[in-house]
């Protein structure tokens, strides 16, 4: 599967907050912590919740903690064995 | 199981309050069906309504002990039920009491006079008691060691009122329906602070309280509280002591002179219930084990899974009831059946406080439980296992873990169990409910026992554990005894039973998690009795409906509310707010948390109203 992109994973987490403005998927936002950009811990893992079944994987219930960025959860993503 | 009420008044001549006393003890009758009983003399009224179980005849109430049949000893009003009531009986025989019934309740009441108040920790069981003690003069009121069954009281100026629910008390005009901030703060946020009742100068009896009242005023103290203890059992032990104690539990709590059946969701608790009570009626040759689950109609076609919800209930428990023989029924629900105004109105009617956090699950579990009531009178359920065994995400996720606030109020989860999106920015700066809970949850931490040489992780794991079970299970527990009362269903709840929650609160986090996957414990203490879908199966809460039916139906009820230009809610809401929500289209899944604030603001509607609530904020 093709590595999941900044621009995909924006409009997904936008997706699962959609109270709220949309997060421009801009540069800028790689290495905003989740809580800066207004995204709380039911919009994260609904999303991370998509990916794994979208995408076939499994990560770990630790990764909330562990990819606090938009970067670093893109990293855990394309890198993530499958489930 | 049964609902109670009482009152005590020091200057006496209660014989004149008698019609009062009969009001309040009729509040009680959703809880009691059955009968009505009331014992008043001086200072002191006992009401009683029973919903029989044990002992159909013999066990009336309220029940009094005499000596010599003419001078009395003690008065008992008795809701609950001790699954070792005939282990006790024997012994009291040993002391020399005799017994004119076959009651659980006639138990109690010759263990009080046996030992005292010391009588409480001899029970296994869920209990509110009232107990007029003659010889001293005192009213003593009991309640169980894992708040099960509820137990009101509200201090006067000549005593006390008490009840199992709010509304036995505010049935008489000494109590005042005003609600304060700190009541509201209840009320709304998920803190859940033990002997925290909404309404102003109304508390609960604290699970393992011990209350006194007597002329001089009210005293208060403990029979029993969570401790940390030394675990020096092995895996393997820990595992053979978890499957020896439920076994156990589970035959106890399937002692019954009327139908019983099981709630099955298919999680693990549930369906470990369920198997040990098919093999417990299966030796006893009482037959099948008749099982109920609750699901919305066309929910497996159109469920769409969650970090939350992975998947439907319904497959895994067609697996459970097939892997263990059970009668299984289906109660299937829709939106319209949830939002049915006289369903609405008895829920809140069961609840007396606005029914919060978790949303159509109020009604459904109403509904469910009706349903039930026409086939079975008593229902095992798997309550209080999430909390003991570390089910829930909050016990995984480190950020929760270590949260300076509860576990299940880190900001997403706070979102998830939330109510307030839609209250009045001015109204929410009164309340302050963040400042409301931090310091709930520094009393709280203040509390947590330790013990001395632990590992960082057990000593964390263990603060999570104590708040999950002295806090978190409160809201499910009291749920589950509203719910099924207000129909008239005993629910037994067979993981509260306390040596249970005593052995496993102390076990290590490491037994508790070894196999990879959240309730490990339990899991292998269950192993052989579960088809494999079900050991495998990560952990889903009770259902709720994602039906856009539902959300659309309360958007409907939030437009009359707003039609009508005297609706108590309206000074408390964000008018800008609200109609953003009701602007939006609905879409095709509706999820629980996005329902929150509206479900929350048309309870308060309803509250307000209903309960003609002062707000005192």
């Amino acid at each position: 599967m093709a590595n999941l992109t900044l621009a995909e994973l924006i409009e997904l987490l936008n997706e699962c907050n959609d109270w709220e403005d949309p997060v421009e998927p801009t540069e800028d936002v790689l290495d905003e912590p989740y809580d800066a950009l207004g995204y709380d811990s039911l919009t994260l893992l609904n999303a991370i919740s998509k990916l794994e079944r979208a995408r076939g994987i499994e990560l770990p219930a630790t990764i909330t903690s562990e990819a606090k960025t938009p970067r670093e959860l893109l990293a855990a993503v394309n890198s993530a064995p499958a489930a | 199981m049964c609902g109670i009420t009482g009152w005590y008044d020091r200057d006496g001549g209660l014989e004149r309050s008698h019609e009062l006393v009969r009001q309040m003890t009729r509040t009680m009758e959703c809880r009691g069906p059955d009968e009505e009983g009331m014992w008043i003399s001086g200072p002191v009224a006992l009401g009683h309504r029973r919903l029989s179980i044990i002992d159909l005849e013999g066990g009336k109430q309220p029940m009094v002990a005499d000596q010599d049949g003419d001078r009395t000893l003690a008065a008992l009003t008795f809701c609950g039920e001790v699954y070792n009531y005939r282990e006790l009986r024997t012994e009291l025989v040993a002391h020399g009491h005799s017994f004119r019934t076959d009651s659980d309740t006639e138990v109690v009441l010759r263990a009080y006079l046996q030992w005292g108040t010391d009588f409480a920790s001899r029970l296994n069981g869920m209990f509110a008691i009232g107990i007029w003690d003659a010889r001293s003069q005192e009213l003593v009121l009991v309640r169980d060691r894992m708040g099960v069954k509820p137990l009101h009281y509200y201090p006067t100026p000549g005593g006390v009122l008490f009840g199992s629910e709010p509304k036995a008390i505010l049935a008489n005009p000494q109590a005042r329906r005003t609600v304060d901030r700190v009541g509201l703060c209840e009320a709304l946020d998920m803190v859940k602070t033990p002997g925290a009742a909404v309404f102003s100068g109304m508390h609960e009896v604290i699970p393992g309280e011990i209350v006194r009242v007597d002329a001089n005023g009210i005293h208060r103290s403990r029979y029993w509280t969570l401790e940390a203890a030394p675990h020096t059992d092995t895996r393997e032990q820990s595992i053979g002591h978890v499957r020896e104690l439920l076994e156990d539990i589970v035959a106890r709590q399937l002692i019954s002179d009327v139908p019983v059946c099981t709630l099955l969701s298919g999680g693990l608790d549930s369906s470990t219930i369920t198997a040990l009570a098919a093999q417990v009626l299966e030796r006893e040759g009482r037959g099948r084990v008749n099982s109920f689950s609750v699901d919305f109609r066309g929910s497996v076609d159109s469920f769409e899974p969650d970090a939350v919800r992975g998947a439907p209930d319904a497959p895994f428990v067609r697996d459970l009831s097939a892997h263990v023989g059970t009668n299984h029924q289906e109660i299937l629900l829709d939106s319209a059946d949830l939002s049915r105004p006289e369903v609405r109105a008895a829920v809140l009617r069961a609840t007396d406080v606005p029914p919060a956090f978790w949303g159509d699950m109020w009604p459904s579990l109403y509904l469910l439980f009706r349903a039930v009531r026409r086939h079975s009178t008593v229902a095992l359920s798997g309550e209080s296992a999430d909390e003991l065994f570390g089910g829930y995400l909050w016990f995984h996720r480190p950020e929760a873990v270590d949260a300076d606030t509860f576990p299940w109020l880190t900001s997403g989860s706070a979102r998830y169990f939330g109510g307030t999106s839609l209250l009045d920015g001015g109204l929410r700066e009164k309340l302050d409910i963040p400042g409301y809970r931090a310091e709930r949850y520094a009393e709280a931490l203040a509390e947590v026992p330790s013990l001395p040489g632990e590992s960082d992780t057990d000593r964390r794991m263990r603060k999570v554990t104590y708040l999950n079970l002295t806090r978190f299970v409160q809201t499910l527990l009291d749920r589950k005894d509203r719910m099924s009362m207000a129909v008239g269903l005993e629910v037994r709840v067979p993981f509260c039973d306390h040596r249970l929650v005593e052995y496993v609160f102390n076990t290590p986090w490491e037994t508790k998690t070894f196999d990879g996957q959240e309730k490990s414990l339990l899991r292998a203490a269950a192993r052989d009795l579960l088809p494999a879908s079900i050991l495998e199966r990560k952990k889903t809460p009770y259902p709720a409906t994602q039906d856009p039916g539902y959300e659309a139906a309360l958007r409907a009820e939030m437009a009359q509310v707003l039609a009508d230009p005297n609706a108590p809610v309206l000074p408390l809401l964000d008018r800008a707010r609200l109609g953003k929500v009701l602007d939006r289209s609905l879409s095709a899944t509706s999820l629980p948390y996005s329902r929150g604030g509206l479900e929350m603001a048309l309870w308060l509607n309803r509250w307000l109203s209903a309960y003609d609530v002062t707000l005192d904020i």
